[in-house]
């Protein structure tokens, strides 16, 4: 997983995306509808549909990995302070602060390379994003804002990817 | 050669009947007809090799499937199976149809046999049978009917049992249970501590015995525990009560926490690969409590997380979710796999442990979906089906809602759960994440029996669906919509947008029934909207007694930036007893209980908050070390602190570390919960119960501090009892009793109870 993002990383025309803006205070309306029946049979581990732009499929995996990537290192700092290991816990911190770097740089990358404008300002937007979530941990205690992005600049970021990549 | 027969009907009949007490077996118009018998012939046996013959006779309506289960109590183990497909876990066998004999008509038999090994000792049939999980008693009993709409279940199902039903009056259902007797190494010698059991008069007077040899001079009386000083490590107690004078038969012996804990053996699930080539593994989770297999001893559920679970929030495939139940000595009795279908997280899984029929053994309540497999190995709805998107959310396909048999972990009765997804964009987003936000609890909503309320959404919809498991089939009590209930006031309305990340179950109105509470909202005991106060959605949630006003009290830190930082209602009203002001902050943590001496009643704390507050809005001194859980540790009865894997002492100057677990870890990454707190054993403190690091086991640990003081075990009370069953959802908050627990604290009423 981190090869991948080391990777694109290393390609990476280091375009730093907008922020997005504020935090809501309320759930935001949604962008658009899912509706989807109970019963409704879709095929297990679809695709993108039909109309997605192809990059999505390189969206999904780099922000999948990048998840994985994070929450396994948020979970080795928490451990580490739990066992009183402040050295194991700022080595985690450290890594975790180099995958949402390298998450920012990867989905950054990927927008120069699709010809879907509506992805590329969602990818750009969402390099931001990660970037400025990344930003407000300081310290351990701040651990506790990446466990959910509820009502943060990632929740809304990802509602609006699932909206061109479903 | 040996050749021996033995029709099991004789002896399963007379143990279904000692286990349900004065309970009969009924048949009702509405339901199948079901009945078995089984005759178990071991027709060779040789030095470590046995064979035997299985015939299965139906006694019931047809069946298109089975499943038969046994135990050995002599350490056999199958090795080979033909007509049939065994497999065993410990002592217990399940053996399932093949694709050419699962029909079995009215009258009609199968048969199947299987070559197996012994210990050249002995070599004992086993003492019962259960079919598709009815016990085998030769008689025909009652099965429930699927539920009207009930989704293609492949389960097949449960008890043929009608339990007694609740005497007359108002008393609750509880557990009938043993002493839970343990012995805790303390110092140089053990506390022998046990539960005094709510039925049970306050003054009954207790003998400790140590290998037979009384130890106490007169009966204890002013206790449940006894410290034995001097004692070796690993002597063995028992206890005997007396009443009127007369001494009552000898309990179970102690369980021994010969290094301050006892560690439950654990069966860790091979890990595995996501679709994306993702290896993850498995750690124990969340666990529960409940009388699983009818012997008055607690066993435990533990549910499995992957390495790749996942909060809503955040996109990508999971593992599956296993969970197991086991005794106490590690015998594995079930493990069920939910499936691809359920994705893995803290707000996914919400399972509850509890004898919702009341025939002395708990079921597991559980969401499940297409591909779950039950604790018998049979599969729930469509076995190939895969509704995972490409980022890993299950947005579509049908869910479930399972009752599964706490012995067996056989489904007995799945229908479709409340509410249905129907538009994801509903709950609050599109891409997966406000949808798939589950509560689960446990409520006396008649005022008598325990009913199993299942939840969905608190971002904006919310839906409250409360269900009653009688008879072997799940029943719909009620649905609480929050765009539907009249007096919900729709969508947008007060009832939006309330929940928290947790439920809390109590009589906030003193009727005598439950009502939910649900963060910012309550509902009623028949699913009427009772109060929402518009503070909006939070992280934890408190409801407690204290001594200075009558009632309930409900406190909780708040999300969002433009509500207080904290609130304290009246639980049955809603009306704000105080607030602390808006920290224009997401605040994420908040706790209610007394755990400083020097202020009378509760206290409230929590992160954005300096200072430690009292009922009246008042900061009465230094915020304590952790914002997290509580536990009733040492003598007195001003609460502890538990965080991470530690428990402290508050006190105006800093805390004082009273336990550091050892080779443990907490759960649930930055929340540091333990898989479950609560007073499991022993007398009325509280034990902490932690995975080991490498989840191997469940650690028990259990205070070795001897105390003075007396009172019925907390799992009598039916509040805290009920909080046991909800500790485990979404992000996990400490059972709270009926009554103040504190300093100071009056003697509470005897529980009103029955016992099943």
């Amino acid at each position: 997983m981190r090869h991948l993002i080391a990777a694109a990383v290393l390609t990476a025309a280091v375009t730093l995306g907008t922020g997005c803006g504020g935090t809501p205070s309320r759930p935001a309306a949604p962008a658009r509808s899912a509706a989807v029946s109970p019963g409704a049979v879709s095929p297990g581990a679809v695709s993108p549909g039909a109309s997605a732009p192809p990059e999505c499929a390189a969206a999904h995996r780099i922000i999948n990995e990048a998840t994985a990537a994070f929450t396994a290192e948020v979970d080795r700092a928490v451990a580490a302070g739990n066992s009183g290991d402040t050295r194991a816990q700022a080595a985690a911190m450290a890594q975790l602060r180099s995958t949402f770097d390298g998450w920012s740089k990867a989905l950054s990358t990927l927008a120069t390379k699709t010809a879907d404008a509506g992805l590329r300002a969602v990818l750009a937007d969402y390099a931001g994003a990660v970037a400025a979530t990344i930003a407000r941990v300081h310290q351990p205690a701040d651990l506790e804002q990446l466990a959910t992005f509820d009502d943060r600049e990632l929740d809304i970021i990802a509602d609006r990817f699932a909206a061109v990549c479903p | 050669m040996l050749r021996r027969r033995k029709r099991a009907v004789i002896a399963t009949a007379a143990a279904a009947t000692a286990a349900i007490g004065a309970g009969v077996l009924t048949a009702t118009a509405a339901s199948a007809a079901t009945g078995c018998g089984v005759d178990y012939a071991v027709s060779s046996q040789w030095q470590g090799g046995f064979g035997a013959n299985v015939t299965i006779t139906n006694l019931g309506d047809p069946v298109t499937g089975w499943t038969l289960t046994w135990s050995y109590t002599a350490g056999q183990t199958v090795t080979q199976a033909w007509n049939a497909t065994a497999t065993q876990s410990g002592a217990n066998v399940t053996a399932t149809d093949v694709s050419y004999n699962g029909a079995i008509a009215t009258n009609g038999t199968a048969a199947f046999g299987f070559n197996g090994s012994w210990n050249n000792a002995a070599n004992p049939d086993p003492a019962s049978f259960t079919l598709n999980g009815i016990a085998c008693t030769g008689a025909v009993g009652a099965s429930p009917s699927p539920s009207v709409g009930s989704p293609r279940p492949s389960s097949s199902p449960g008890a043929t049992t009608s339990p007694a039903p609740p005497p007359a009056g108002n008393a609750k259902q509880l557990e009938k249970l043993n002493r839970g007797l343990i012995s805790v190494r303390s110092g140089s010698g053990n506390l022998v501590s046990w539960r005094l059991l709510g039925t049970e008069a306050l003054s009954t007077g207790f003998n400790v015995y140590r290998a037979g040899a009384k130890l106490n001079g007169t009966p204890i009386t002013n206790s449940t525990n006894y410290l034995d000083s001097g004692a070796g490590v690993g002597a063995s107690y028992t206890v005997r009560a007396v009443v009127g004078g007369v001494e009552q038969a000898d309990s179970e012996q102690a369980l021994q926490f010969t290094n301050g804990y006892l560690d439950l053996p654990l069966q860790v699930p091979a890990g595995g690969t996501t679709p994306d080539g993702v290896a993850y593994t498995y750690s124990a989770n969340d666990a529960s409590v409940g009388d699983l297999d009818g012997d008055g001893q607690l066993d435990f559920v533990v549910k499995w997380d992957p390495s790749n679970s996942k909060d809503n929030s955040q996109s990508g495939y999971t593992g599956d979710v296993f969970v197991d139940g086991y005794r106490l000595n590690g015998t594995r009795l079930w493990r069920i796999d939910l499936g691809r279908n359920i994705r893995a997280g803290q707000h996914y899984t919400q399972f509850q442990v509890y004898d919702y029929d009341g025939d002395g053994k708990a079921e597991i309540a559980m969401k499940t979906a297409d591909g779950t497999v039950d604790g018998t190995g049979r599969v729930i709805g469509s076995a190939g089906a895969d509704f995972r998107n490409s980022a890993g959310y299950v947005l579509s396909g049908p869910e479930f809602l399972t009752m599964f048999n706490g012995q067996t972990g056989a489904a007995m009765s799945t229908v479709n759960y409340d509410p249905p997804r129907g538009t994801v964009s509903d709950w609050g987003d599109s891409y997966g994440n406000r949808v798939d936000r589950f509560l689960a609890g446990t409520a006396y909503l008649d005022g008598q029996r325990p009913s199993v309320v299942m939840a969905r959404g608190y971002y904006t919809r919310t839906v409250i669906a409360a269900w009653d498991f009688r008879n072997g089939s799940l029943t719909k009590r009620w649905t609480f919509d929050s765009r539907a209930t009249a007096g919900a006031g729709g969508a947008g309305g007060p009832y939006e947008a309330e929940g928290n990340h947790q439920l809390s179950i109590a009589d906030v109105d003193g009727d005598g029934r439950d009502e939910i509470v649900y963060g910012s909202m309550a509902v009623n005991d028949n699913g009427t909207p009772l109060w929402a106060n518009r503070l909006f959605h939070g992280d934890a949630l408190h409801v407690v007694v204290d001594p200075s006003r009558a009632g309930f009290l409900v406190f909780k830190p708040h999300e969002h930036t433009d509500q207080p930082a904290t609130s304290l209602v009246d639980a049955r009203t809603g009306a704000v007893v105080f607030t602390n002001p808006t920290c224009t902050c997401d605040n994420g943590r908040g706790v209610a209980g007394d755990v400083y001496a020097g202020n009378p009643g509760v206290e409230f704390w929590s992160a954005a908050v300096d200072g430690l507050w009292n009922i009246r809005g008042q900061n009465v001194g230094r915020k304590p070390g952790s914002i997290n859980f509580l536990a009733w540790w040492d003598a007195d009865p001003v609460r502890e602190l538990l965080d991470g894997t530690h428990i402290d002492k508050y006190g105006t100057a800093g805390d004082t570390r009273l336990l550091t677990a050892s080779g443990v870890a907490s759960d649930n990454g930055t929340k540091s919960v333990p898989a479950l707190s609560g007073d499991l054993f022993g007398d009325w403190r509280e034990e902490v119960v932690w995975r080991t690091s490498d989840s191997h086991a469940l650690r028990i640990y259990s205070t070795p501090t001897p105390t003075t003081m007396r009172l019925w075990t907390l799992l009598h009370d039916p509040m805290y009892r009920v909080a046991i069953a909800w500790e485990n959802t979404a992000y996990n908050q400490p059972p709270h009793p009926g009554f103040f627990l504190g300093n100071g604290m009056a003697t509470p009423a005897q529980p009103n109870i029955y016992l099943r």
